[in-house]
């Protein structure tokens, strides 16, 4: 079994600490690192060890669930779900998905960032996403 | 005993600290004297004088404490036994804090303000705590209990219970719960207060997450080392022919089997943590320590634990209301362990 993956948040983020940690949970899942079944820390855990408040582990655990990505119960903590396929996104959440990758390209350009680089890291993180 | 072995009894805890005090400049990952800096900075020229006038400085005053001890011990005796315990190492801590506050004044300029990135597993997998260790500590102090109880009548009405720095008997206790079973009762309450320390070991956040694993195997051979020493102590009325020296012997060997177990724990653990990756940086951030890094309140840290900014070992987030409760929970245990005697006569 492979070992579980660890978890980078950064506290002066303007991201909002919760959101990384979905982020990386997510990302996880989509790659792989995350199997279905695989049990995460409990909140406690997990909030301890980061040092942060438990509230926004919590709240980043909610928001997979939410997601579908994960199963929360009582005692039994959190676990990776066996997600559906997603259906076909409808041509409305296209537009906005597509609206959205639109201004993080125009931002990041704006930042300075290289065509090449912008390139080079979506298809790096279309690798990465199983 | 002779004032040779006493003054070796007392300069050899003043001399063990004052070792430790000239490595205090660097305590964690990227920070010096408290302060946190770039990596490469530590290799500098500055960080270098710094660091170096520090250990200087404070091996010459560990240096001075300890002779000015040794002399005040073999001029006056034992009269000058309590002075000299109960000055000589708070003075090596208050000199080297002011050298330490030197340092960290002669680096603040040179402080960064780091990403505050922290890691941790995503293992499910709870931090395997040797509680069971530590609480089968207690075993052994109910076996003595139950041992004493069962010999009551071969305990003598009056049997030494306390030495003077000469060897010779200074207090005597009497076949009473409070004589007899007082020291097992204290030694209980010690071990609550280890247990508690075990269990916010587990809460501590950051890089110490990965040490904390490393230090639970040495607590709980320590709190065998409580237990080890109270049993010892607890036995002493059926033993009224033994002498101090015989005590002292069975004290010291006890402690250096612990100390070595302490010490093969923490160097098997040492080799499992070198294979793990180390942290960017300190998990604290410079603005949350007090005190001149004495003290560190951060509301937004759910750690309990940190690790400390002069000294080894971790330190207490006062922001954080269980922090005070551990205190309190001593100080309570303390009062107790005070009273006991009283309350059961």
């Amino acid at each position: 079994m492979n070992p579980q993956p660890d978890i980078t948040i950064t506290l002066d983020s303007p991201t909002p600490v919760y959101r990384q940690i979905a982020d990386a949970l997510r990302t996880h899942c989509v790659s792989g690192a995350l199997q279905p079944g695989a049990k995460l820390p409990t909140v406690r855990d997990l909030a301890a060890s980061l040092g942060i408040h438990f509230n926004t582990v919590a709240e980043a655990y909610r928001v997979l669930a939410e997601e579908g990505w994960l199963s929360l119960e009582r005692r039994r903590g959190a676990t990776i779900l066996d997600r559906e396929k997603p259906r076909a996104p409808n041509p409305t959440a296209q537009a906005n998905e597509g609206g959205r990758l639109h201004h993080l390209v125009s931002e990041l350009r704006a930042k300075g960032f290289t065509k090449d680089w912008i390139r080079r890291e979506v298809l790096a993180a279309l690798e990465t996403a199983q | 005993m002779t004032p040779t072995l006493l003054a070796f009894f007392v300069l050899l805890p003043v001399a063990l600290i004052g070792a430790m005090l000239p490595f205090f400049g660097r305590t964690s990952r990227g920070v010096l004297f408290g302060v946190t800096v770039p990596l490469d900075f530590l290799t500098s020229p500055t960080a270098r004088t710094a660091l170096q006038r520090y250990r200087r400085d404070t091996i010459l005053l560990v240096l001075s404490i300890v002779a000015a001890t040794a002399l005040v011990l073999f001029t006056a005796h034992g009269r000058a036994l309590p002075i000299a315990t109960g000055i000589a190492t708070p003075l090596e801590l208050l000199g080297a804090f002011l050298l330490w506050l030197r340092g960290n004044r002669t680096i603040k300029p040179y402080g960064i303000a780091v990403p505050l990135q922290r890691s941790a597993s995503l293992s499910s997998k709870s931090i395997a705590i040797p509680m069971l260790a530590i609480a089968a500590a207690f075993l052994p102090l109910f076996a003595d209990a139950l041992w004493l109880r069962l010999h009551w009548s071969s305990i003598p009405a009056r049997f030494p219970q306390h030495w003077n720095a000469a060897g010779k008997v200074d207090g005597w206790g009497t076949r009473s719960i409070a004589s007899i079973f007082g020291p097992l009762i204290v030694g209980a309450l010690l071990l609550l207060v280890f247990i508690a320390s075990s269990y916010f070991m587990t809460k501590a956040s950051g890089p110490q997450a990965r040490l904390r694993r490393l230090a639970l195997a040495p607590m709980a051979a320590l709190a065998w080392l409580i237990t080890g020493m109270f049993c010892i102590i607890g036995l002493l009325p059926l033993r009224q022919n033994i002498s101090i020296h015989s005590i002292l012997t069975i004290a010291i060997l006890h402690l250096l089997a612990t100390f070595s177990i302490a010490f093969w724990l923490l160097w098997r653990g040492n080799m499992r943590q070198a294979n793990t990756a180390a942290e960017p940086y300190d998990s604290t951030p410079d603005a949350a320590w007090h005190a001149g890094g004495l003290i560190y309140f951060n509301p937004s840290d759910a750690a309990v634990l940190v690790p400390k900014r002069f000294g080894w070992g971790w330190t207490l987030n006062f922001a954080r209301p269980v922090a005070w409760a551990y205190l309190l929970g001593i100080l309570f245990l303390a009062i107790i362990a005070k009273t006991l005697p009283h309350l059961l006569k």
